[in-house]
């Protein structure tokens, strides 16, 4: 098997159906001595899968409109640019749920979810036939396994049946979002994890998207689980029996420790192991002072985009857009180095340009004692700094907010306070006692601003300590002056299984932690 | 603490920056090797128990009774305690010694010295763990992955129904509420 090359293989959903099969892509990789992340993995599925498929390069060589719905669009736009939409041939991409304007001489690729709600606005568009946008050629790819149900809609609009050119599944249900990180959205609240909710249980689609996941990426693992967790243990189970069934429908996929995928640096079987987020509480809740984790915590992010005011050209603040995302190499480097650190790297780094550039632009002018202006001109004019310092003082923009905000909030004492509480020491190593850390928080307490900031204390403090005996609660809540609200999620946490009050028994539903440090 | 007071008193914008750094040059450069590790750092002491269950898992020495298997496993996979328990021993060195990766690096016993010098980038050993963890992974516990991966040559996949932000998860927290 050669590295990148793309197996399709079929199988027969219903023989009485008038699509015969869906194509099931996969890109299935053979990397023989080296290890291709899974991002990169991912990347390649998609635009391959979409993008450069041969039947429809074949089938319509003419431009085309690409569909999308709210799901796909998240994927296809952490997969590919705008600029390679259009190296495909693909004049515009719309939403499938906003009204669109027809073109009827163009084709059309409907990239969606496998739901409901998606195949329903699909089959509309092809019920009427007076009012059918687009021209013959229909392209349908859908991000994981159509259920038998959806494709029993598809197959009885006749419409789109006589247009449809492919229809395929491309195993991308999910999002990559760092180079070995994903994510899968289940649309389910937080509460439906762990107790049991309205919205059905979560994890059928837990387990499938595993499936999906783990196919792309050629793994037929190991599957471990946290034993005192009812989620994981079902995950576990489904997510078995499903890989099974995969691994049994397709004969010809392969997966890393079978023996089978022929290459000699053949890797070992991987493992799954299945946590959950309800035996530790703490982490989430704590400060962190590296790069990644306070820009997320104390800025205003939206999905991975930041704004910031920058000082424009003449004089005015302007709101500038930056995506920390893994296309900025400048923030994969510094993302999980302590804040501190982040700011001597780039102090560093455009000292070392000033510097550099000073010195051949300013070679004859004495040198030495340049003003701040002369610097600053010096800069524009070089312009092949400009890419690289526009980076630089990028991040030093929201390294600095971030530290803003931290001195506007004494962070450094408040994070002093949790450090201590959840590892039971103080900075130099001393054990304090309760009472002296219950005044402490109850101190910070009375100080800060913010009702979802003194919620996030008492959170910490809470969870940290195993709960607290009546006394010192009734405490830290009368300085917190929490709402009605708020202490409805310190009375539900026990319905994750996490002591509230703690009058001294000691021990309890939480295993692991620091409990027990005080006393 | 002292090196976060230092910082946080600079702050201000990019050009102001730069006349500070070029006035601390000198003594910048003789505090950088300092500057390298997280323990430095006393807002840093807490270490999230998952860098444990990581560590434990790559080295094949996570307890079968409290995470077990559903298929049976091979017994190298489930049977390498001792190195598990005295690489917990350590922990209290792993942040001084972290950037020395050479004289640390658990995999240079068998014998291939040749993938310690590089980064990530590069070859992992064994087989990927992958990690999933339920109902949302902070960013903190991405890079705690990315550093034990690093650490131990190994390639951790890490995934979650999403990524939180403290704020985040308080609000996952009232859906508890409903």
């Amino acid at each position: 098997m050669s590295s990148n090359q793309q197996q399709v293989s079929f199988y027969c959903c219903n023989p009485v159906c008038d699509i015969n099969f869906v194509f099931r892509t996969n890109l299935w990789r053979n990397c023989a001595s080296h290890i291709v992340a899974p991002r990169s993995i991912y990347l390649s599925t998609i635009s391959t899968s979409i993008f450069l498929n041969l039947c429809h390069k074949e089938a319509d060589p003419g431009w085309k409109i690409l569909i999308v719905d709210d799901i796909s669009m998240k994927v296809i736009s952490a997969a590919v640019g705008m600029y390679d939409i259009m190296e495909r041939k693909i004049t515009l991409v719309e939403s499938l749920e906003k009204k669109r304007a027809p073109f009827k001489d163009m084709g059309a690729i409907y990239v969606l979810a496998p739901t409901q709600d998606s195949v329903g606005r699909l089959v509309e568009d092809f019920s009427d036939k007076s009012k059918i946008l687009y021209g013959p050629n229909i392209f349908v790819y859908f991000l994981g396994p159509v259920s038998h149900q959806l494709l029993g809609q598809i197959k009885q609009c006749k419409h789109l049946i006589k247009r449809l050119k492919a229809l395929s599944e491309i195993n991308a249900d999910f999002l990559v979002k760092e180079q070995r990180a994903f994510t899968i959205d289940t649309l389910v609240p937080f509460s439906d994890f762990f107790v049991r909710g309205s919205s059905g249980p979560p994890e059928g689609v837990i387990a499938a998207k595993l499936v999906t996941i783990c196919a792309t990426m050629n793994e037929y693992p190991y599957i471990r689980y946290r034993q005192t967790s009812g989620i994981c243990s079902s995950v576990a189970s489904l997510f078995k029996r499903k890989m099974d069934q995969y691994v049994a429908s397709n004969p010809s996929w392969w997966y890393h420790g079978s023996g089978k995928s022929g290459s000699s640096g053949e890797r070992d079987r991987s493992s799954l192991l299945l946590l959950d987020r309800a035996s530790d509480c703490l982490t989430p809740l704590m400060h962190d002072f590296t790069y990644q984790a306070m820009v997320h915590d104390l800025l205003t992010m939206e999905g991975d985009k930041i704004t910031y005011k920058a000082d424009g050209t003449n004089e005015k603040p302007e709101d500038k857009d930056v995506l920390l995302n893994e296309k900025d190499k400048l923030w994969v480097e510094l993302r999980g180095k302590h804040i501190a650190q982040v700011i001597e790297i780039l102090s560093a780094r455009i000292n070392e340009i000033c510097k550099s550039s000073t010195s051949s632009a300013f070679a004859g002018s004495g040198g030495g004692n340049m003003s701040l202006s002369q610097l600053a001109s010096a800069l524009k004019a070089l312009p092949e700094y400009r890419e690289v310092m526009s980076k630089l003082s990028q991040h030093m923009h929201i390294s600095h907010e971030c530290m803003d905000v931290f001195n506007r909030n004494a962070l450094l004492d408040l994070s002093d306070i949790e450090q201590t509480l959840a590892t039971g020491k103080d900075e130099d190593g001393r054990t304090p006692k309760l009472t002296e850390m219950i005044s402490r928080v109850e101190g910070a307490l009375l100080r800060m601003r913010e009702t979802k900031d003194r919620l996030r204390l008492v959170l910490v403090a809470t969870i940290s300590q195993n709960g607290l005996s009546s006394a010192d609660r009734d405490r830290l809540l009368r300085a917190a002056q929490l709402g009605r609200d708020e202490l409805l999620i310190l009375n539900n946490l026990s319905r994750l299984g996490i002591q509230t009050v703690n009058n001294g028994g000691g021990g309890g539903g939480r295993s692991g932690g620091a409990m027990g440090f005080f006393g | 603490m002292n090196r976060v007071g230092n910082i946080s008193c600079y702050t201000g914008y990019i050009f102001l920056t730069i006349n500070v750094s070029l006035y601390r040059n000198k003594s910048k450069i003789q505090q950088a090797s300092s500057f390298d590790e997280e323990s430095e750092y006393a807002s840093s002491r807490y270490v999230p128990s998952l860098k444990a269950i990581l560590n434990d898992l790559v080295s094949n020495s996570l307890s079968i009774e409290d995470y077990p298997s559903v298929i049976p496993m091979p017994a190298s996979m489930t049977s390498a305690a001792g190195a598990g328990s005295a690489r917990r021993k350590g922990k209290a060195l792993e942040g001084s010694a972290r950037k020395k990766k050479g004289a640390t690096d658990k995999w240079s016993r068998t014998g291939n010295s040749s993938t310690e010098a590089t980064t990530a980038t590069t070859t992992f050993q064994g087989g990927r763990s992958m990690v999933f963890m339920v109902g949302g992974i902070s960013y903190v516990e991405l890079r705690v992955a990315r550093d034990v991966m690093e650490n131990e040559s190994r390639e951790i996949v890490i995934g979650s129904t999403k990524f939180v932000s403290p704020s985040d998860f308080i609000d996952d927290l009232t859906t508890l509420a409903r």
